[in-house]
């Protein structure tokens, strides 16, 4: 799978339509993903996505080749912060609150906590995972569930890597008493 | 076999390599000599007794020294559960404080978990538009508006900047002030012309909007007055002139009025006798008498002796 993110991003920097396209369906669900854990909101993920993508098409030319899963979720990350501090200095105005519900439209668009709920097993987890702090969440979701190494943490961090590795060990360890805490027996359930 | 000799070979009896002949001469010099056999069952272990010690102490020496070890297990713990804490003496400690520490065991079994549920959030199925909806605006588009699209990403985020209100207000300020008041620039006075420009064209605008309203009420009454004579004089054109014809169309009218009388006889007559060809052609007569009288009073111009226009014919019993 690398070997093929790597033939189609050299494809990209050609100019190759196709490839671009192919390279957009292969990552687009990582980066929706990770948009999501950041954001928390569908159209807010989904907007973001298309950001990330229009800029990784601008900047393909800056691209040194170490990495584009890295170079790419690194991107996502930033914009993600970037959002999150807009947020944070100028909150969204809240919408009236429909007195009848039944006027309101349908959202058409898949809510992946949704789903997520509906599967006890899943909702444990990302109950336990919503309770860590914000940096231990981030680095749940940047080693064990992107996959990302130490090294290109650090890099995106701009931290060492023995802090990475120790930020991580007492991330993983919160989360796992945060999934104690709220079904004991989780380790002992059978794969579902 | 001597004792010394014995005790040089102790080593190697007990691994095993001694050879067999030296190995029976052994264990018999063991069975004869009751020193050296019970130097022999101790070093085998035969002799060691578990040692029984009462219940906490581990516990209690800890406390009292360094603490428990659960910390330092936990910070190890990852790397226990992802096989790179490599098979040295930590692996070991690890193991070791594993068998005897449930908090950790269950932690560490938690983890060992997650390590296979974590990745199913790695990737998440967006609707199937956003393809679309990235390729619109990447591809679609020639490589030069590639830039156009940069430029207008670089102005959103500028003007998603909350200072931005502030920014654009201090620069307008500093263009404004460079332009009309520093004392190098040309449109230094330009406000003030434009000022002195902008009150004599008010008052000119005045003056010549004054002239033109009193040249207009001037017609306005012109106009009323005339108005006024034209609808008196034609009201009394029109009242004089309808009453003269209407009594003009009466006498016109009233000049059938003997024939009409002669065929109204005629139509009485042919009831009496029962001829009912007389009576129908009298009545004809009669409603062809009635209709010239009305065409006169009511269509037909007033014709009179000196106007030429020739007589209506009358009509014929």
């Amino acid at each position: 799978m690398a070997a093929d993110v790597a033939a189609l991003v050299e494809r990209c920097r050609q100019g190759d339509d196709l490839a671009w396209e192919r390279l957009v369906r292969s990552c687009q669900g990582r980066v929706y993903a990770l948009a999501y854990h950041y954001l928390g909101g569908v159209e807010q993920a989904r907007d973001l996505t298309q950001e990330v993508f229009v800029r990784v098409y601008q900047q393909l030319g800056t691209y040194k080749g170490d990495g584009f899963m890295a170079w790419l979720l690194r991107i996502t990350r930033n914009l993600c912060i970037d959002q999150m501090r807009r947020q944070r200095a100028r909150p969204p105005a809240e919408d009236l609150v429909a007195e009848d519900n039944e006027w309101a439209l349908p959202d058409t668009a898949p809510d992946p906590e949704q789903s997520w709920l509906r599967d006890g097993k899943k909702r444990l987890v990302y109950d336990a995972l919503r309770r860590l702090n914000g940096p231990s969440r981030e680095m749940i979701l940047l080693k064990e569930i992107q996959g990302l190494q130490l090294k290109e943490i650090a890099e995106m961090l701009g931290v060492p890597i023995g802090t990475v590795k120790s930020r991580s060990n007492r991330a993983r360890v919160e989360l796992a008493r945060q999934v104690i805490a709220i079904d004991p027996s989780y380790a002992n359930q059978a794969e579902s | 076999m001597e004792c010394t000799q014995f005790s040089d070979r102790l080593e190697a009896l007990l691994d095993g390599t001694l050879p067999a002949g030296e190995q029976t001469r052994a264990e018999a010099h063991a069975a004869a000599c009751p020193r050296c056999r019970e130097l022999y069952t101790l070093m085998r272990g035969e002799l060691e007794r578990p040692v029984e010690t009462p219940g906490g102490l581990t516990e209690s020496i800890l406390a009292r020294t360094s603490g428990r070890a659960c910390p330092r297990a936990q910070t190890l713990l990852g790397d226990h559960v992802d096989g790179t804490l490599g098979g040295g003496l930590d692996r070991e400690l690890v193991d070791a404080h594993l068998q005897r520490c449930d908090e950790c065991a269950a932690l560490a079994r938690v983890l060992n978990r997650l390590g296979e549920d974590l990745p199913v959030f790695a990737e998440l199925r967006p609707d199937a538009a956003l393809v679309d909806d990235v390729l619109a605006r990447t591809v679609r588009p020639a490589r030069w508006s590639a830039v156009w699209n940069r430029m207008q990403d670089t102005a959103r985020q500028c003007f998603a900047r909350p200072r931005i209100a502030w920014e654009a207000g201090y620069v307008t300020a500093m263009v404004v002030w460079l332009v009309f008041g520093a004392s190098w620039s040309p449109l230094r006075a330009a406000p003030v012309q434009a000022l002195a420009l902008m009150q004599q064209r008010a008052i000119d605008t005045r003056v010549a909007g004054a002239s033109a309203m009193t040249a207009v009420n001037r017609r306005v009454a012109a106009v009323r007055q005339r108005t006024i004579e034209v609808t008196v004089i034609g009201a009394d054109r029109v009242t004089s002139g309808f009453f003269a014809g209407l009594s003009d169309r009466y006498r016109h009218a009233a000049e059938l009025a003997p024939d009409l009388d002669r065929h109204l006889r005629q139509f009485a007559a042919a009831v009496l006798d029962r001829d009912l060809f007389s009576g129908v052609d009298a009545l004809r007569s009669l409603s062809r008498d009635a209709g010239a009288m009305l065409n006169r009073l009511l269509f037909s111009p007033v014709t009179t002796p000196d106007s030429g226009s020739v007589p209506e014919q009358r009509s014929t019993p």
